[in-house]
């Protein structure tokens, strides 16, 4: 077992770091509230006399104008741009799952119908969509969750579409239509398993970039509403002491750069290790 | 050929209808009545109405929209609500400098992650390879706007090298202004010989079009990495290598063009993506481009702009994936039959 990690770790140096920095970060997380040394500095308490101190022991990444500690308001933080992206996807996967099995199936004018929708969708720039929605129902984290998720959809409709054409005649599949089960129900008992593989991989390496999106929505001011601390958020406070005091804004965005090439070193591995081609050398 | 032509010719004005239909719908649904922005904020109600009758919003929706296109097919996008001036020549005012921050980026991005993802292949593992994967996978990850700001500190505040924000120095709009051609900054002042004024707009897009680039230069790097690695495993490179051919002639010259149409259609995805990504960028660094314009009009509910945007900038990406296609298909003959 030892070296059998050893192995692995040495092969896949990058990845391995990856999973390391993103559960910190899961862990994080969940634990937030019981580790983050000032949790009620999140919840609207102020310190008008500890206002904009550079980074100290007390306050290892330095306070905000209202003397609020931003390393306590960076880890709360986490749960919001981390639970935010993951919500995200998870929608984004039930709609074009849904949709992909569908067109996949079906085929004929229907399938010829979602996909031109696909498209359109597809065509249009997500984060003018987003934009567009916010404006629209006013700006709240919820509405930037589902924005991005009726924008980030297509992709997967997409890849379970081409899964489900190459596996609707197989054997397993013409032998379940035989037997006489319902399209449903051969769809998600027998084609989803074998179809949704890529997805997944696809999904995971989705998430940054969705996490991403919704930290700079929130910094537009469209995402997340103050008091609550979001990566994006409080950058977008700093912005006006950028020049006088650097902290504010560098430690959040280094929260953001870390979670999210954690997960793209993840989602690298992942895709390597599940999409494994042979490999010339020159 | 002429049918794969065709096809994606009929698509493409397929999805602008489409994106038509959907920016329609979301900004007549938005709250807030135009009529009144049109009008101004001391208006009376008869004179709202009266509004509402000259801008046809008192007409069903499926009439307004059916206007709005027979107007678009003449090449008119309508009045601005909140300036009363034509949207599409408001466009074009504002249009040039996204234009020369995003190509601008985009150049930056190739001309560092296309050497830098064939060096990572040519010894995948080695020294080259690690810098490039990490290097690729930051600049993917980073947050625009934070990447702005940390430029600002180091480059405007501590090193005082780069200016802060804007197109060009004031001293230069008063002193040696740049009279518009293209809309460049940099384009114009140099047809017109106006050396002061070129260096201080070229001083001026240093900042926000290396912030621009580092999204896709690191797709760039990736997708570059990838496909070539894809090629050398093919045997007319491994016969290449048999006829002792130099390394770097093989990968350079052979094939990284087997491995361009995946990464030319990234580029071409990401141009339009960074295009409207612009907003973060530009609003950062004061850059009066289509991003701000564009944030106003939603702001505001100046509908004619948001549908005159979304419609420009539908028409460029639309236009943009074709010639990509039709590029990918003259290289690669097998994509025609598909």
């Amino acid at each position: 077992m030892g070296r059998t990690l050893r192995f692995y770790v040495r092969r896949n140096l990058m990845t391995s770091i990856g999973l390391c920095v993103l559960a910190v970060f899961v862990l994080t997380a969940i634990l937030a509230p019981w580790i983050a040394p000032y949790p009620g500095d999140a919840a609207g308490l102020v310190h008008p006399a500890h206002q904009l101190l550079p980074p100290s022991w007390q306050h290892p990444m330095g306070t905000d104008e209202l003397g609020r500690d931003l390393f306590s308001l960076v880890l709360l933080g986490s749960r919001v741009s981390l639970g935010g992206g993951f919500v995200t996807i998870v929608f984004a996967l039930l709609i074009g799952v849904t949709l992909g099995l569908i067109a996949g199936y079906a085929g004929g004018w229907l399938d010829e119908a979602i996909m031109r929708f696909t498209d359109i969708v597809l065509g249009f720039p997500s984060l003018l969509l987003a934009v567009a929605i916010a404006a629209t129902l006013g700006p709240s984290l919820d509405h930037a969750v589902l924005a991005m998720a009726l924008s980030w959809w297509p992709w997967y409709t997409r890849l379970i579409r081409s899964q489900v054409l190459s596996l609707r005649n197989a054997d397993f599949v013409q032998a379940a239509r035989l037997s006489g089960r319902s399209p449903a129900r051969i769809l998600v008992r027998h084609i989803l398993p074998n179809a949704v593989t890529p997805v997944v991989v696809q999904a995971s390496m989705d998430l940054g970039s969705v996490i991403l999106t919704l930290a700079g929505l929130s910094f537009l001011g469209l995402g997340a509403q103050p008091p609550t601390p979001e990566w994006g958020l409080i950058i977008a406070n700093g912005q006006n002491y950028v020049l006088t005091n650097w902290w504010y804004v560098t430690f959040p965005g280094l929260a953001i750069l870390l979670a999210v090439s954690a997960l793209n070193l993840v989602g690298d591995g992942l895709n390597d290790v599940l999409n494994r081609r042979e490999r010339g050398v020159l | 050929m002429l049918h794969f032509f065709v096809r994606r010719v009929l698509l493409g004005v397929l999805v602008l209808i489409g994106l038509s239909v959907l920016t329609f719908i979301i900004t007549r649904v938005a709250p807030g009545d135009p009529a009144a922005l049109w009008v101004g904020p001391r208006a009376s109600v008869a004179q709202i109405e009266r509004a509402t009758v000259t801008l046809g919003l008192n007409r069903p929706l499926p009439v307004q929209y059916a206007i709005y296109m027979d107007d678009l097919a003449h090449g008119n996008l309508g009045l601005s609500i909140e300036t009363h001036r034509p949207v599409s020549s408001e466009i074009a005012s504002y249009l040039p400098a996204s234009l020369e921050l995003v190509v601008s980026g985009i150049v930056i991005a190739i001309l560092l992650g296309l050497p830098l993802g064939v060096l990572a292949a040519m010894r995948p593992g080695g020294v080259f390879d690690a810098v490039a994967r990490l290097l690729a996978v930051l600049s993917v990850s980073v947050p625009t706007f934070w990447l702005a700001f940390l430029l600002q500190i180091v480059f405007f505040k501590d090193l005082g090298l780069l200016p802060l924000a804007g197109r060009v120095s004031n001293l230069v709009i008063a002193l040696d202004p740049i009279t518009r051609i293209t809309g460049f900054m940099t384009v114009d002042s140099l047809l017109q010989g106006n050396w002061v004024a070129f260096f201080s707009a070229l001083r001026h897009l240093v900042l926000p079009a290396v912030t621009i680039a580092a999204y896709p230069f690191g797709l760039i790097v990736r997708m570059v990495r990838a496909s070539l690695l894809d090629v050398i495993a093919l045997d007319h490179v491994r016969l290449l290598r048999a006829l002792g051919q130099k390394r770097y002639t093989i990968a350079f010259r052979y094939a990284l063009k087997n491995a361009l149409p995946p990464t030319l259609t990234v580029i071409a995805l990401t141009f339009a993506y960074s295009l409207t990504g612009t907003f973060l960028v530009e609003s950062v660094f004061n850059w009066p481009g289509l991003g701000n314009y564009t944030a106003q009009a939603v702001i505001t509910n100046n509908y004619p702009a948001v549908m005159g945007v979304t419609i420009v900038i539908g028409v460029i990406y639309v236009v943009l994936n074709l010639v990509v296609d039709l590029v990918i298909a003259g290289i690669d003959p097998r994509v025609r039959y598909v």
